[in-house]
């Protein structure tokens, strides 16, 4: 009995540490729990940018892809990227099980791929384009004449509304395409009897 | 006798494999084995087709109107994957122009064209190579300043070919003289009439490529080719291996796998596997090339189809216009509707009869209504399942077909779209008569794009993140620089409060500083 009490503080001393060392381990796997969810909500970011087009162009009203992403995790609409068009949308749809919708009017309407070319005799060298395009495809130096590098041109035409003398028109492009192959006539528009996956 | 002793006691076929799906179309190739391989009159034009190997063109180095003596360089290579333009004759350099190809007729290429004089004045002839003492790297240079390009079909540079091989261990050359499709018979014909040289090229491609062995592939049903090679191997270190004749045997890798047993993954090279894979055409041409010292400048080429009086297979200088040979052999207009080049599996229909012969032209066919009816209308598909029984790389045709149809390039990529090899079996065997292997082009099409929009995409998307990054770093160093700032003009309020005299004193300091700094600017105050 005697020495049952004599122990008493040693045993509450370490019951304390005990429950110390609970409590301590029960933080740390909450701190990675967390950490795991937002890596997880990270990679649905990446998986819904990796969807976009990855044009920059900001008629989704953020300011490039991978912000409007992170927005759709957040609830926005779907149908917000007019470079993507249907395809795009039908994608977002099927990664997100929701409904695919038309594109929004109000964000644009898709257009053919083109590229911005800068009519040089006529720039004044003022880089407003320059720090206007959200991939840094445009190249010159104050008073110097500028040129877009057609390879890294996204075709947002951010740089066209800064051009204080409209020297910069965009061109349509042909898509990438090395062959020319095309699917037999007999087929209506493949893309809306798009198949889900599996 | 003794060559006969020698013929039974050595073992010189191989054992062969069989391979998944084929099929066994009628061969309508006897009409233009029955004589031997004439040459052909000069045309009154020579179309040449300046497309290289990799779709780019080759650089036009005459200008128009010049005249070129025979076996003169007109154009020049851009890449490697081009081989130097010979004149095939002497003659009158009348157009540098733009025309439609005789191969897929939907992109325009650029041709040069000869208007021949009849004179055939030659410039003097390089070097022939001693092939008994010549080194390996002599060989490699030589076939491709010859420019020996590959006769199968594709007209890969023969000597790119080799310089890989020297890169891997090469352990077989297998030589190529399988020739499935219908109607082509110029590689037959060729073996038929000149297997010594066949052989001979042969023996030493094979120390160009430091071969280990060398296999010559022909199918079961070519009689007298194989009687012919087989003679000409004896007492050679050459084998013969007899495969089973049904279509595509004479595929690359369907030939490969039926002679080694190996498969060759999609995507992977047969040199990877330690093979080589010449055409009984190519080893032909660079043969004669490097005997005679001129440079490759005809083709064997099939001119086959019933509308024809004379199906033969003639020896043509690349550039005669398609139309001159079928006027040639006799074309009977009424019965022919369509003229395809290549063979009826994977040829094309040829747009515009003015076109030459290019390396690639192994067959003309002239068709007529009953052997090449119009294409039915598509049926649906019922899911009969003989499309995968007949494709030799065992792909599910009828799944890809709905992809394809759908678009569904992820579906596509994972039911492994690019191992098709195009040999259009699926489409031959279809009761539904759906164009399947068009479908499956049009997807590897939409496929390739995908991957260059991709490419494209992700190197957007880090352009993009690495300007958010710099924006950002840019920003920071503005409002550190303004922190900093603020902090120590606090700094100065906040430790030194000043007693009034001293603050008199700093103020006085401050305006004499002033009015030095205006008298030092206007001078002219001072004397006031």
């Amino acid at each position: 009995m005697e020495t049952a009490i004599a122990s008493m503080p040693v045993t509450s001393f370490l019951v304390a540490i005990a429950l110390l060392l609970t409590l301590f381990l029960l933080t740390l796997k909450l701190i990675t729990a967390a950490k795991k969810k937002r890596r997880k909500q990270r990679s649905l970011i990446d998986l819904i940018n990796s969807t976009l087009p990855q044009t920059q162009c900001g008629q989704c009203g953020y300011e490039g892809c991978r912000p409007y992403a992170r927005a759709i995790t957040q609830g926005e609409a779907i149908n917000r990227c007019p470079p993507g068009g249907s395809a795009t949308i039908i994608k977002l749809a099927n990664l997100l099980n929701e409904a695919p919708l038309p594109v929004n009017p109000a964000n644009g309407i898709t257009q053919p791929f083109s590229v911005a070319y800068i009519r040089e005799d006529e720039c004044i060298g003022c880089t407003k384009c320059i720090r206007a395009c959200p991939v840094d495809a445009i190249v010159g130096g104050p008073k110097l004449m500028h040129t877009v590098m057609v390879s890294q041109c996204t075709g947002c035409d951010l740089c066209l509304e800064p051009c204080p003398v409209d020297c910069i028109d965009m061109v349509e492009v042909a898509a990438p395409s090395s062959q020319a192959w095309q699917l037999p006539t007999r087929i209506a528009n493949p893309l809306i009897s798009l198949e889900a996956t599996q | 006798m003794s060559w006969f002793t020698k013929l039974l006691s050595t073992d010189s076929s191989v054992r062969t494999y069989s391979t998944p799906g084929g099929i066994k179309p009628k061969r309508y190739k006897s009409a233009s084995l029955r004589s031997r391989i004439m040459p052909m009159p000069l045309p009154k034009q020579l179309v040449l087709d300046l497309r290289q190997y990799d779709g780019l063109y080759l650089k036009p180095c005459v200008e128009l109107g010049e005249s070129v003596k025979k076996y003169q360089i007109i154009a020049d290579p851009c890449s490697p994957f081009g081989l130097p333009m010979y004149a095939p004759t002497s003659g009158l350099i009348t157009a540098i122009e733009t025309q439609l190809p005789s191969n897929k007729a939907y992109l325009q290429t650029p041709h040069l064209i000869i208007e021949p004089d009849g004179l055939e004045t030659e410039l003097s002839a390089r070097a022939a190579t001693d092939l008994e003492t010549a080194s390996q790297s002599d060989i490699i240079s030589a076939v491709e300043t010859f420019a020996i390009g590959g006769l199968g079909g594709a007209g890969f540079p023969t000597a790119l070919k080799l310089k890989q091989s020297l890169k891997s261990d090469v352990k077989t050359l297998l030589i190529n003289g399988a020739e499935c499709e219908p109607f082509i018979s110029c590689d037959e014909a060729l073996m038929r009439e000149h297997a010594d040289e066949i052989v001979a090229g042969c023996l030493f491609l094979t120390k160009a490529a430091k071969a280990a062995t060398c296999v010559i592939a022909i199918e079961s049903h070519k009689k007298e080719a194989i009687k012919a090679i087989k003679h000409a191997i004896i007492g050679q270190d050459i084998k013969l291996a007899i495969v089973a004749s049904k279509y595509p045997a004479g595929s690359e890798k369907q030939l490969i796998q039926s002679v080694t047993g190996k498969k060759i993954p999609a995507g992977s090279k047969p040199i990877d596997a330690g093979i080589l894979v010449l055409n009984v055409g190519t080893v032909y041409s660079a043969y004669t090339s490097l005997t005679t010292g001129q440079p490759n400048i005809t083709r064997i080429t099939t001119l086959s189809g019933k509308p024809l009086r004379t199906p033969k297979n003639f020896e043509v200088l690349y550039g005669t216009p398609i139309s001159f040979l079928l006027e040639i052999c006799g074309v009977e207009k009424s019965e022919h509707t369509q003229t395809i080049i290549g063979g009826p599996l994977m040829g094309a229909p040829l747009q515009n009869g003015n076109a030459g012969i290019t390396r690639a032209s192994n067959c003309i066919i002239a068709a007529d209504v009953k052997t090449f009816p119009e294409a039915a209308a598509e049926l649906a598909c019922i899911r009969c399942g003989f499309c995968a029984d007949a494709c030799p790389v065992k792909l599910l045709p009828q799944q890809l077909y709905s992809f394809a149809r759908s678009q569904n390039l992820e579906q596509l990529q994972s039911y492994q779209l690019n191992a098709c090899i195009e040999c259009g079996a699926c489409s031959y065997v279809c009761p539904s008569k759906i164009p399947l292997v068009d479908y499956f082009k049009a997807g590897k099409a939409a496929l390739a794009e995908n991957a260059i929009k991709t490419a494209q995409s992700a190197e957007w998307q880090k352009r993009f993140q690495s300007r958010q990054i710099r924006l950002k770093t840019e920003k920071d160093a503005v409002l550190n620089k303004r922190k900093i700032k603020t902090l120590k003009s606090n700094d100065r309020v906040a430790t030194a409060p000043m007693s009034r005299a001293a603050a008199q004193s700093e103020i006085a300091a401050a305006v004499a500083r002033v009015r030095k700094k205006k008298n030092k600017f206007n001078p002219a105050k001072e004397t006031d």
